[in-house]
């Protein structure tokens, strides 16, 4: 399997009608950094993400892994993978039938948990819960890149504090994409972010007071 | 033979995914072949090869009824087999395929038990 070092998105235009919600996008995701998009409701993150996955057609885009473009990222074998905002798995569907599906694997530290949980339906657990073995299932996939798309909604603070661990831990072997609004939390493990305003990203150099600035949090 | 295998498994792979997705749907796409059936007077024998054509579109009238509603309403229920590499028309023409060999499948055992 080939092993792509970075993921780069650019030249991306996307409008619905006469409005254009992304039109001058710069983003660079390197494989082993975890690279977070900031920025407030409707301003196209989850579009972006949705994008670079393959499965939202642009008027225009240019999404490369290592300079190689690829059209439909999603369809190629262990590249990436994608945690939608809304829930994921079929209802129907048992926890440890969708690990299988996905050839994900979680370790022995869920122990109990996970004993507990895997013969449950996705349907069956609770709006928390459900997101937070959602998030497993693409976070410990066997694949290159993954793209989180407001991974701690829904999720209590032991949660949030858990993944958050987990998403640092995996991050040696992949390129992670997150993108959520507990911007604390996101900050907190992020190695680089962008922030998303009028369609276009920025990188912040000094997140806390660049956000500030460009009034996404108060001062 | 490692080719052959891994060509294999991934065609039972997929074939597993499609009918995972197909199950989504299963009954309304059901209740439309056979209720079209009982309505044409559940014709066997030669009469069911001159209804072939006209469940054929029935079937197809019936899926493309699934996938303008789940394009309108429930898109995001794709993205889990998207995640696995799948595609919307791979899916729905290996859904439709499994449907046709199930529904027209299920037609000749009927004919072929009655006429034994």
């Amino acid at each position: 399997m080939k092993l792509f070092k970075s993921l780069e998105a650019d030249s991306i235009e996307l409008a619905y009608g006469e409005r254009k919600i992304l039109q001058s996008i710069y983003l660079k995701m390197p494989l082993g950094e975890v690279t977070a998009i900031l920025g407030r409701n409707g301003c196209g993150k989850s579009s972006l993400l949705q994008i670079i996955f393959g499965t939202l057609k642009p008027v225009f885009k240019s999404v490369r892994w290592d300079r190689r473009f690829v059209e439909f990222p999603y369809r190629e074998h262990h590249l990436v993978r994608y945690l939608p905002q809304h829930p994921l798995t079929p209802p129907s569907l048992r926890v440890q039938e969708a690990f299988k599906w996905y050839d994900s694997g979680v370790d022995d530290s869920f122990g109990e948990r996970w004993q507990v949980v895997k013969s449950k339906r996705f349907g069956e657990l609770s709006g928390g819960e459900r997101r937070f073995w959602e998030t497993l299932l693409i976070l410990f996939s066997p694949v290159q890149y993954v793209l989180l798309d407001e991974p701690f909604s829904h999720l209590s603070p032991m949660y949030v504090e858990q993944l958050k661990w987990l998403i640092t831990s995996q991050k040696a072997q992949k390129g992670i994409l997150i993108t959520d609004h507990l911007y604390r939390d996101v900050l907190d493990i992020a190695d680089q972010t962008y922030f998303l305003q009028n369609g276009t990203t920025y990188l912040l150099t000094n997140p806390l007071r660049d956000l500030m600035d460009r009034g996404y949090i108060p001062e | 033979m490692s080719d052959c295998l891994l060509a294999c498994r991934k065609f039972n792979f997929m074939l597993s995914a499609v009918w995972l997705f197909y199950r989504q749907f299963w009954f309304f796409t059901n209740v439309v072949s056979w209720g079209g059936w009982l309505v044409a007077q559940v014709p066997l024998g030669d009469d069911l090869w001159l209804l072939f054509g006209p469940l054929f579109w029935l079937k197809l009238a019936s899926f493309g009824v699934v996938w303008y509603f789940m394009h309108i309403f429930s898109r995001q229920k794709y993205l889990f087999y998207q995640n696995m590499g799948h595609s919307i028309p791979r899916l729905f023409v290996g859904a439709f395929c499994l449907d046709m060999l199930l529904f027209f499948g299920g037609l000749a055992l009927i004919n072929w038990l009655i006429h034994v």
